[in-house]
């Protein structure tokens, strides 16, 4: 492979890490944010339920960013995704 | 990424589990071990035996705690079972957390030898030795790409029900990659159930958001929700604790089932309360039952209520990865599972390795390393457990700050283990370290028969059946890698 190729395919490996990691946890952790604030139950049961959802949450954002053929699509995707979770948290009112 | 979804997951596959695969062997082997902390505290304390009254030992370890600890405030005592007869208590005093294995007889900590037992290896599992919570966060990642890894390796895995018992022998790389597939696809449930219910287990240090959200942050008034009969505030009045005996019994009268354990909060205070545990045979639910006794009066309160399907379901998923609840026969095949899970990232690590094998010449040096290292740690971690016995067997009765030398111990047959896959031959590595590892788990029985009254020459006769099986699985693992160390060398000598 050219020394151009390998530094863009690591590049894109460096990229997909961030968005896995650091990137997923935020994403997941905003949504299970949500999720706690918002789920029709005890303040307990809100936060236990969208604890445990959370590990199959952040998996499936790590899958999806080394598994998402095109970049664009996948930090797109992330963006869009990481917006809606924000908006999300602001309008929705907090646990009294 | 790769050209398609599957080559992506395979890619993602084969450097999460590199990455953090030796860490895994660590987590696996302890935790393998654990299932079996009971008997392993009882092989490790051989001064103690098994009590005839469970509730009076209680009692007396109560007792022995009252008058011994100065100003103590708490207290929790777990109960003698049949598979460990010493009494795991914890206490808090004006000098701050105590801990003790009490003998039934009479209470005492300082019967049975300082060692830590079977909680070594449990605490290394999770906390892997390091200082809070560094430890369990470095756990909690594992486990997590543990949980990537399963899921990459499944969509990688074509025809994963076609070829489900695939293996072709004696083609290299490809007898190693059908090893490695299935020992994972043969405990596969297993392996999704452990991975994730061991996130469970940790999980509010893992992903603290919810409790940040619903609870500002407030950790304690969270942990405040599970403990309800605990939450005493202690008036700061004086007033002495009723006789313990008398609540066990009236508890043990209430339930058919025994006592699990007791609690003492605000001890010696007129607010304070007693909790008697029990967990119900069976329930694979890991919070046990509990009642609410007053502890200046010794009259009943209460009992505390099932938890919710939220909280049950938290406490099941707890309770799978505990595998407390199991009788001997799913305990056996708990622990036989994280064997094959054991295998399956020592065959991963190989089949690595043997991928990067060029057809002519050489692997890199640094593949070099790997390789060796490879053997260092999947024979290391298990010479590594079998010294920590053997110091537990070899070191004096009275040595000062016994309990922390078998740990370094531990860590010493570790680091000699890596040491000796450096430089030990590559042709004989294997061999030599298998060997290593058969004479360690041989010689453990025969120690135990030389240093003690509970060898084998005894515990048959007496059928002290915890100590005679724990040696004859010693003898077995021996024997295992004994028989691999030969079938390696008949190998070679063929080739």
């Amino acid at each position: 492979m050219g020394s151009d190729r390998r530094l863009a395919w690591r590049g894109g490996i460096a990229l997909r890490t961030a968005a896995a990691i650091p990137g997923g946890y935020t994403l997941t952790a905003g949504i299970v944010a949500l999720l706690a604030r918002s789920l029709p139950m005890s303040r307990l049961d809100a936060a236990e339920a969208a604890t445990m959802a959370s590990f199959v949450v952040f998996a499936a954002l790590v899958v999806a960013a080394f598994g998402v053929r095109r970049l664009t699509v996948l930090l797109t995707g992330l963006a869009v995704a990481g917006a809606t979770v924000a908006l999300a948290l602001l309008l929705v009112p907090a646990r009294p | 990424m790769k050209a398609s979804f599957r080559q992506s997951m395979a890619w993602l596959h084969t450097w999460s589990g590199l990455l953090l695969g030796w860490l895994l062997l660590a987590i696996f082997a302890t935790g393998l071990a654990s299932y079996f902390k009971a008997e392993i505290h009882t092989w490790m304390r051989p001064e103690l035996h098994a009590p005839a009254d469970p509730v009076a030992a209680m009692a007396r370890g109560v007792d022995w705690i009252e008058r011994n600890i100065p100003s103590v405030s708490e207290i929790s005592l777990q109960a003698p079972g049949p598979r460990n007869p010493g009494m795991e208590a914890y206490w808090f005093s004006d000098d701050g957390y105590g801990f003790g294995m009490l003998d039934p007889a009479t209470g005492s900590p300082h019967v049975a030898r300082d060692t830590l037992g079977g909680e070594f290896f449990y605490r290394f599992h999770f906390e892997l030795m390091l200082p809070y919570p560094w430890g369990r966060y470095l756990a909690g990642a594992a486990a997590m790409t543990m949980l990537i890894a399963i899921v990459s390796g499944i969509i990688t895995h074509k025809r994963i029900f076609k070829d489900f018992f695939t293996f072709r022998p004696g083609k290299g790389q490809r007898s190693w990659l059908d090893l490695h597939n299935v020992l994972g696809v043969l405990s596969l449930p297993f392996h999704l159930m452990i991975s994730f219910t061991g996130l469970i287990t940790l999980m509010s240090l893992l992903m603290p958001a919810a409790v940040i959200e619903n609870y500002r942050g407030d950790f304690d008034a969270y942990y405040a929700a599970f403990d309800q009969a605990a939450q005493v505030s202690p008036a700061g009045v004086a007033a002495p604790l009723t006789a313990i005996e008398p609540v066990l019994r009236d508890a043990a009268q209430r339930w058919s089932d025994s006592l699990s354990a007791v609690r003492i909060v605000a001890a010696h205070d007129t607010a304070s309360r007693i909790v008697v545990e029990r967990r119900l045979a069976g329930r694979v639910g890991y919070r046990p039952d509990a009642l609410v006794y007053d502890g200046v009066t010794g009259r009943f309160v209460a009992a505390v209520p099932r938890p919710g399907a939220v909280v049950a379901t938290e406490e099941t998923l707890y309770g799978l990865h505990m595998g407390r609840f199991s009788g001997a026969l799913l305990r056996w095949l708990y622990a036989l599972s994280g064997l094959t899970g054991y295998a399956m990232i020592a065959t991963g690590l190989i089949l690595w390795v043997v991928k990067r094998r060029p057809r002519h010449g050489t692997l890199t040096a640094a593949n070099r390393v790997i390789d060796r290292l490879n053997a260092g740690a999947v024979a290391g971690l298990p010479v590594a457990m079998a010294a920590f016995l053997l110091a537990n067997r070899l070191l004096p009765f009275a040595q000062e700050g016994r309990a922390g030398v078998e740990t370094e111990v531990f860590v010493a047959a570790l680091v000699a283990m890596l040491a000796a896959s450096l430089v030990a031959p590559r042709r004989s590595l294997w061999i030599v370290l298998m060997a290593i590892a058969a004479l360690a788990f041989l010689a453990l029985p025969l120690v135990n028969a030389l240093t003690t009254s509970r060898g084998l020459n005894h515990s048959l006769v007496d059928g002290d059946s915890v100590m005679a099986a724990f040696d004859a699985t010693l003898l077995m693992i021996g024997l295992g890698f004994g028989i691999a160390c030969a079938a390696i060398c008949r190998r070679l000598r063929a080739a």
